[in-house]
């Protein structure tokens, strides 16, 4: 089975800065990546640069062996790749539901002339299963940080994608949350039905510096550092990788 | 903007002034014309008339040969001079520069503000110019103060003093028509005048002459001069219990003015003056609601002179309009024809003296100049006997019909009317007592 | 109670104009001059159809709101939009366009006042207050426009991604939503506003070609006052500025000329205290 997701070479540069060199790497339809890396290793770069909101300077991104590298960001979400941001930025004027419902919305899920009310209840089961249903009428600026990382991941599940990109989900989450949180994107993994959401089960790259947490989720670890892969291998065998602990200068990684 | 959309813009605007540069020049090769620049909004309804009123009388002494000079039967030729006055004064004061290089003599122009200004650069160059709209009093005011500058400006419309003169007179005489008619002893005046420099002394005036004409003033509405909606101002004053609204009305709100005034049955009389209700198209702008608006003109279907109604048929048949007071342009012409005849010469100077001289039996009435030692030096003589302008209603269908003078200082022209009150005015006032 | 109904009245015809206006800002970003040159220009076919070519009524108006808005969308997309980043450029490119829109008809029509009529002509008094037929209808239309647009802004996934584009370009981007369509539907949404309301306005008013230049005015006051870009503070707004218009009207008569003035005048006092108008949002820190 061919991969879902393939990039090829990618580079990106910042006037003299190479955020992004020559990375390669794929991603299976029944996956959970983990991308790790020091500081300004490029990992939110790389994320930008699949979800079309920057252009890169050279290389190409397929997803299911379809070349889409130059399409605008909106087409690439209807095709199927959702990601949540680091520094969240919900639509903080318009209650929750909505926010949730504009993935639902953008991702073309929802048919013409579905009725607004189903939306909404989907949008009701995907805050249902991030833990935040009761907030679903507040406005979006009320929330906490760690509420808004959930509603983050509750507008990507509403656009029942294929492909998840997840940056940094346990960031500003408590020991417990960040528990509660890793079962949640498991569960969501294996896919099922959440209320009236159909989750087929999304292939997930997750970038984390919360590294204990993650390497208990994840299948396999993309390892960058200046911009380039310097390991790719199961959990297991990169927290031994002796490049990788290097890079990390010497920080366990257990 | 790229820089294809800006070079594209630039050239646009270089072939607009290299085509206007070139008909400029195709005018200043043919001599052996008398060149009258006709200065004006040509957008307009008032550089419209000015223009128009100077076609006809070209057209009529060209027919006949032109005008003598020196032994030389001469043709007129008209300059069309662009003034866009209504929008900025800079504009009119660049054309007439221009312009004052290609013609002998100028005439035209409606506001006041950029008359003034067009006025300095024609005495600058020497030019006679004779006004045909702007009325404001300092024009010749200017004239008789600095005589020897300003000599080449002459005016054929009466000023602005003199208008408000008769628009007072018809409100004493609407007045009395209130109180015979209605049995109201002392009526209620409202004002409605538009938010323009021109109007304030009119406003001030009645203020102060209302109440000494036995009449009582119940506010002073002043809407902006392009107001599109005064059916808030108009309800005020229905509150207000007017039985008068003595309107000074420059603006486009005019219309609309007319239009909501007779939509609405406001139940008192509208007199004074609305610039726009002396335009053919005022009938059909109010849809038919314009009916009984009264206005203040220089000409109407009212026998002035003997050529008052052939020009004003010949220009309804030739324009599908009616003539306003600015195309008295079509009288300047005759009046600029015989003072060079009569001078034998174009220079202007020597034209001065004999325009001074003038007394002409015009379409718009008798024309004469008031002389250089009198306060409004050049300005045309108001009074009876002399030129009285007039009051004009609109009736029924669409009719535009004299009513004023009426029996004042013993004139009443061939054709005019009395006037009458609105019909509706007269049953809610009726119904009232 | 004159001041209650004229004011309801008039109000009511600002909202629907300023609501158009605050939509396009919302959703495309720009700030439009040339807005109500499509009220001037739907006024004028509404003219043309049903003077000129003798029209049906029920022809006459929805084909000239039709035209008007077409042009108006047309004009946006390929003047407007790509520009758009620059607002000084759109402020300068439109108000070029709104002039050249009034050359156009004044080149072809002349500066004539011209007069559609009324759907229902004549005038029913109300609580003894003298209020135009036409009136009733423009406040029928502005009605349903605005509680059309609530209910679709609020319930139809088009006018949730409007509302979220306004808030967010480049997160609605990321969500899957061609900003650049939301924008074009809003943009068709507001021009159809003031097409409409201007076919609805155009047989109390006056068809002549500066008619333009009030609505934008007035609007630009309603929309500074409720704060850029809230549809909720435009609506109030315009209620205000109507009320204080036809307050200084009755009750102050003598100082009628300061209508527009006294209106502009309590702008600038909110604006003095809220700066960010009256339901303005702070403007956030400009992002990438």
């Amino acid at each position: 089975m061919a991969s879902l997701l393939i990039v090829e070479n990618l580079t990106k540069r910042f006037g003299g800065l190479t955020a992004v060199n020559d990375a390669s790497f794929q991603i299976a339809r029944d996956e959970i990546v983990g991308l790790i890396g020091p500081n300004g290793s490029g990992k939110t770069t790389l994320i930008r640069l699949i979800t079309g909101a920057l252009k890169p300077d050279a290389g190409i991104v397929k997803f299911r062996g379809e070349d889409i590298t130059k399409k605008p960001s909106w087409e690439i979400v209807k095709k199927g790749i959702s990601a949540t941001h680091q520094v969240v930025r919900p639509f903080r004027g318009l209650p929750i539901i909505a926010n949730v419902m504009i993935g639902c919305i953008g991702a073309g899920k929802a048919k013409r002339g579905e009725w607004v009310k189903r939306i909404e209840a989907k949008a009701q089961d995907a805050l249902e299963f991030c833990g935040i249903a009761h907030l679903a009428k507040e406005l979006a600026s009320v929330l906490s940080h760690g509420d808004l990382t959930r509603l983050e991941i509750a507008r990507a599940l509403a656009t029942e994608s294929e492909l998840l990109m997840l940056d940094e989900p346990f960031g500003g989450l408590n020991p417990n949350e960040t528990e509660l949180m890793a079962k949640s994107i498991k569960r969501l993994h294996k896919g099922g039905r959440f209320g009236r959401l159909h989750s087929e089960g999304p292939a997930m790259l997750i970038v984390e510096h919360k590294l204990a947490a993650l390497m208990k989720i994840v299948d396999r670890v993309i390892v960058l550092n200046y911009g380039s892969i310097l390991a790719v291998g199961p959990p297991e065998e990169i927290v031994r990788d002796e490049k990788v602990i290097e890079a990390y200068m010497g920080r366990n990684l257990q | 903007m790229s820089k294809k959309n800006f070079i594209s813009l630039v050239s646009i605007c270089l072939l607009v002034l290299g085509a206007s540069w070139g008909t400029v020049e195709a005018r200043k090769t043919d001599v052996k014309t008398i060149k009258i620049g006709v200065a004006g909004p040509m957008k307009f309804t008032a550089g419209e008339n000015h223009w128009r009123g100077a076609i006809m009388a070209r057209d009529e002494i060209n027919k006949a040969g032109g005008v003598l000079v020196g032994g030389v039967k001469t043709p007129i030729e008209l300059v069309k001079v662009e003034t866009n006055e209504i929008l900025s004064v800079s504009d009119a004061i660049l054309s007439i520069e221009r312009a004052a290089e290609k013609v002998h003599f100028f005439m035209g122009t409606k506001r006041s503000e950029s008359a003034l200004a067009m006025q300095d650069v024609a005495m600058k160059h020497k030019k006679i110019f004779i006004g045909c709209g702007a009325a404001h009093p300092e024009l010749c005011v200017r004239v008789a103060k600095n005589y020897d500058k300003f000599k080449y400006y002459f005016r054929v419309v009466i000023n602005s003093a003199y208008m408000g003169k008769i628009l007072f007179l018809h409100l004493g005489d609407v007045a009395k028509i209130v109180r015979e008619q209605l049995g109201i002893e002392k009526p209620k005046v409202a004002v409605l005048a538009d938010k323009l420099k021109w109007a304030d002394p009119v406003v001030k005036a009645v203020e102060t002459n209302a109440p000494k004409m036995g009449m009582e003033l119940v506010g002073v509405w002043r809407p902006s001069a392009t107001a599109s909606d005064v059916t808030a101002e108009l309800a005020a004053i229905k509150d207000s219990g007017a039985h008068i609204i003595f309107q000074a009305v420059s603006g486009p709100m005019g219309v609309a003015l007319g239009k909501q005034w007779g939509e609405l049955e406001i139940p008192a009389a509208l007199i004074g003056g609305n610039a726009h209700a002396i335009v053919k198209t005022f009938w059909e702008a109010t849809g038919g609601h314009g009916h009984y608006v009264t206005t203040q003109t220089g000409i109407g279907p009212v026998k002035l002179t003997e050529k008052t109604m052939p020009f004003w048929e010949g220009f309804v048949k030739r324009f599908n309009a009616f003539p306003g007071y600015e195309s008295v342009t079509y009288d300047a012409v005759y009046i600029l024809k015989e003072a060079i005849e009569r001078a034998g010469t174009l220079d202007s100077n020597d034209v001065v003296l004999e325009l001074e001289k003038t007394d002409y039996s015009g379409a718009f009435g008798r024309m004469v100049f008031y002389p250089r030692d009198h306060k409004f030096a050049h300005d045309l003589k108001f009074g009876p006997g002399y030129n009285t302008w007039i009051l004009v209603q609109w009736r029924d269908g669409g009719k535009l019909v004299g009513i004023w003078p009426y029996g004042w200082e013993g004139i009443t022209y061939e054709g005019s009317e009395k006037y009458v009150l609105p019909p509706w005015m007269v049953k809610y006032w009726k119904k009232k007592k | 109670m004159q001041v209650l109904i004229s004011g309801i009245m008039i109000g009511s015809v600002y909202a629907v104009l300023a609501l158009g206006f605050s939509l396009i800002w919302g959703a495309a970003r720009i700030i439009n001059l040339a807005y109500t040159s499509f009220y001037m220009l739907a006024a004028y076919f509404f003219y043309v159809g049903i003077s000129l070519l003798g029209l049906n009524i029920f022809i006459a108006v929805p084909l000239s709101i039709v035209i008007a808005t077409l042009i108006g969308v047309s004009t946006y997309k390929f003047c407007l939009e790509r520009i758009r980043a620059h607002d000084v450029v759109v402020i300068l490119i439109s108000i070029a366009l709104a002039f050249f829109f009034e050359e156009c008809i004044l080149s072809i029509f002349g500066h004539q006042f011209h007069r559609v009529p009324p759907f229902i002509s004549g005038y029913r008094e109300l609580f003894g207050v003298r209020v135009l037929n036409q009136y009733f209808v423009a406040f029928g239309f502005s009605v349903t426009l605005i509680l059309g647009l609530w209910i679709f802004l609020s319930r139809s996934r088009i006018g949730i991604a409007i509302r979220a584009t306004s808030q967010d370009k480049e997160i609605v981007n990321l969500m899957g939503i061609s900003e650049k369509r939301v924008s074009i539907i809003a943009m068709i949404i507001g021009t159809g506003f003031v097409t409409i309301s201007s076919v609805v306005v155009a047989p109390i008013y006056v068809v002549e070609p500066s008619m333009w230049m009030h609505p934008i005015i007035m609007i630009l006051a309603i929309v500074v006052l409720g704060g850029l870009g809230s549809l909720k503070g435009s609506f109030i707004a315009a209620y205000i500025l109507a009320f204080s218009e036809v307050a200084v009207v009755n009750w102050l008569p003598m100082g009628a000329f300061i209508k527009s003035a006294v209106a502009l005048l309590v702008m600038i006092i909110v604006l003095a205290i809220r700066p960010e108008g009256l339901f303005g949002v702070v403007f956030e820190e400009e992002r990438l």
